[in-house]
């Protein structure tokens, strides 16, 4: 108020109710007369910008036109209560818009009293608080976003003094928010990372952002951490910046994946250039003394291997089960297992190398006796079975039925690998015996040479 | 050659065709073959039974390395090569200063070293 205390104002009451109807009429704010019990009396300029309904069409309306049915029980309460006296002020509450739309408005409403005091009416005073409030959620969006995200965000001023820090920073780096609330950020960089947090404070002053920059920072235990940090400069309103907001990921997986490719990537140079040395090796054995490559037996040999390859692959290059590694070796005379090919024996899962070797044994074993020996009738059979005696392993493939056999004049690289290659990697014996009746073929070697659990017990 | 002037060579190869083929390479150029072992146990074991003048030994053998086969050779001052399908940098640091053949070789190359490595009578 400007008139000085116990001073009547200086205009007449005419002039002067004039004057404060001008000044409602002319308010910015949205400001309405009710009765006491809600039918709208005035409607001021600004009423008619906030709700797009003009003064002649609302006076004498209920002011629950403007009132979300939900709300109506509420707004009689709250008419009552203004009627008979109160005052309330910035009363968080919703409206109807123009549109019918809901808009939130903060209402302040008073009594209108006569001469005498009594409640003659209500005013009220109406603010479109729809943005506010949109920006308070958005605000509190952000704030639960940065609770709840996996990363860590954490904000410092230029001088790398750290101004908050969420709960993903303390999963990360240990530190909990007071530990590092007005500290230095510089508590997590590794003494020998130093200058990087003198560059990254420089490139944010410059009003640049580092991307995902990974490098190593310091728990509150002490262990090193891998982590991505992405900074960002933070600027007022005025667009001046002061300070950054840091987002630190933590990339343990991340490195230890490239790790683990990096591993990979070494065993498949190895492999490959082992499986490189391994045709090499067939060729120069079936090429010895001068005879002539065999291209289509040296092709059949790299479909045996490759047969095994994919077996391996299958179990992870960790082993071959031994019936499996039988069946795929024999796979061309399928129609054949179960009636003239016998396969029994129990499960046993061979390391690579074994079932390298007993693959390759079957391999020259079938072609064998596809070429001169049981499978070459109609009425041949094989038994091909393994058993495992305490420490020891044994194996056999018994041919029958086919036609008479006579022992091989020469011994080509085929009967090298069924015999010589057989013992020597398994550290085994290995009978191989030409009666007529058919080829029998007999591999006896520990256990542990050909499988994992007991640890080169071969000796 | 006489049996008793031929170098013995010990193999250490878990590939089975590739140690039976280095075995039989090997004797074809005059060489005697102590063993061929796949493993690292098999191999000190037949160090330990027979000796050796000189080894081969493949870096990788699946489950292990041959590491401790090229410490317990140089602690018994016995010559050996390196064959391997790493690059050198992924070998073990045993065979930093040791020959290399990176396979696949041929065995004129691998004789060569042999006979350069070998203590001469």
């Amino acid at each position: 108020m400007h008139g000085k205390p116990g001073v009547p104002p200086a205009m007449p009451a005419a002039s002067s109710s004039t004057y404060l109807a001008a000044i409602v009429a002319s308010s910015a704010d949205a400001i309405l007369g009710t009765t006491r019990d809600g039918t709208i009396r005035s409607w001021n300029a600004a009423c008619e910008r906030l709700f797009g309904r003009a003064s002649e069409e609302m006076i004498g309306q209920s002011v629950l036109d403007i009132v979300p049915g939900e709300l109506w029980d509420e707004e009689q309460d709250i008419l009552a209560r203004v009627a008979s006296g109160a005052s309330i002020e910035n009363y968080e509450t919703v409206r109807l818009a123009a549109d019918g739309r809901p808009m939130e408005a903060a209402v302040t409403l008073s009594p209108i009293r006569d001469a005498l005091g009594v409640v003659i009416g209500i005013s009220s005073v109406v603010r479109d608080i729809s943005e506010k409030k949109q920006a308070e959620r958005g605000a509190a969006m952000l704030a639960a976003i940065i609770t709840s995200t996996t990363d860590g965000v954490v904000s410092k001023t230029l001088d790398g003094i750290v101004t908050s820090w969420n709960k993903s920073a303390e999963r990360i780096l240990g530190y909990s928010e007071a530990d590092m609330l007005n500290k230095s950020i510089r508590k997590i960089i590794p003494p020998d990372r130093q200058a990087e947090e003198d560059r990254i404070l420089a490139t944010v002053l410059a009003g640049d952002i580092i991307d995902n920059f990974e490098t190593v920072r310091v728990r509150k235990d002490g262990a090193l951490i891998d982590v991505a940090v992405t900074v960002s400069p933070v600027r007022d309103a005025l667009g001046r910046i002061v300070g950054a907001s840091k987002i630190v990921r933590d990339i343990t997986d991340k490195r230890q994946t490239r790790e683990q490719l990096h591993t990979l990537l070494a065993e498949v140079n190895h492999r490959s250039k082992n499986l490189l040395s391994l045709v090499q090796a067939i060729a120069r054995q079936m090429t010895r003394q001068g005879q002539q490559l065999d291209l289509d037996r040296f092709l059949e040999r790299l479909q045996a291997l490759a047969g095994n390859q994919d077996l391996l692959i299958r179990n992870d290059w960790r082993f071959i089960p031994l019936g499996e590694l039988v069946r795929s070796q024999l796979r061309s005379f399928g129609d054949a297992i179960g009636s003239r090919i016998r396969i029994e024996g129990p499960s046993i899962e061979l390391t690579p190398e074994a079932a390298q070797a007993i693959g390759m044994a079957m391999h020259e074993l079938a072609t064998n006796a596809a070429k001169y020996g049981a499978l070459a009738s109609k009425e041949g059979r094989i038994d091909i079975g393994w058993a495992r005696n305490g420490l020891s392993f044994t194996m056999s493939w018994i041919e029958h039925g086919g036609p008479p056999v006579t022992p091989p004049r020469r011994s080509g690289f085929g009967s090298k690998v069924i015999s010589d290659m057989v013992r020597l990697s398994l550290d085994g014996a290995v009978d191989v015996m030409f009666p007529p009746s058919g080829l029998r073929w007999h591999l006896a070697c520990p256990i542990a040479r050909i499988t994992r659990g007991r640890s080169d017990a071969g000796e | 050659m006489q049996e008793s002037e031929r170098a013995r060579i010990l193999i250490v190869e878990d590939d089975p065709l590739i140690g039976f083929d280095l075995a039989v390479e090997l004797e074809a150029h005059g060489f005697a073959i102590v063993g061929v072992a796949p493993t690292v146990a098999k191999a000190l074991a037949l160090f330990r039974d027979h000796g050796c003048d000189i080894a081969i030994l493949d870096v990788n053998l699946g489950r292990e390395t041959s590491a401790p086969i090229a410490r317990m050779l140089a602690a018994e001052q016995v010559p050996f090569i390196a064959v391997t399908g790493y690059s050198i940098e992924q070998c073990p640091r045993e065979f930093a200063s040791v020959p290399l053949l990176s396979k696949p070789f041929q065995t004129a190359r691998l004789v060569a070293e042999l006979k350069r490595q070998m203590p001469r009578a």
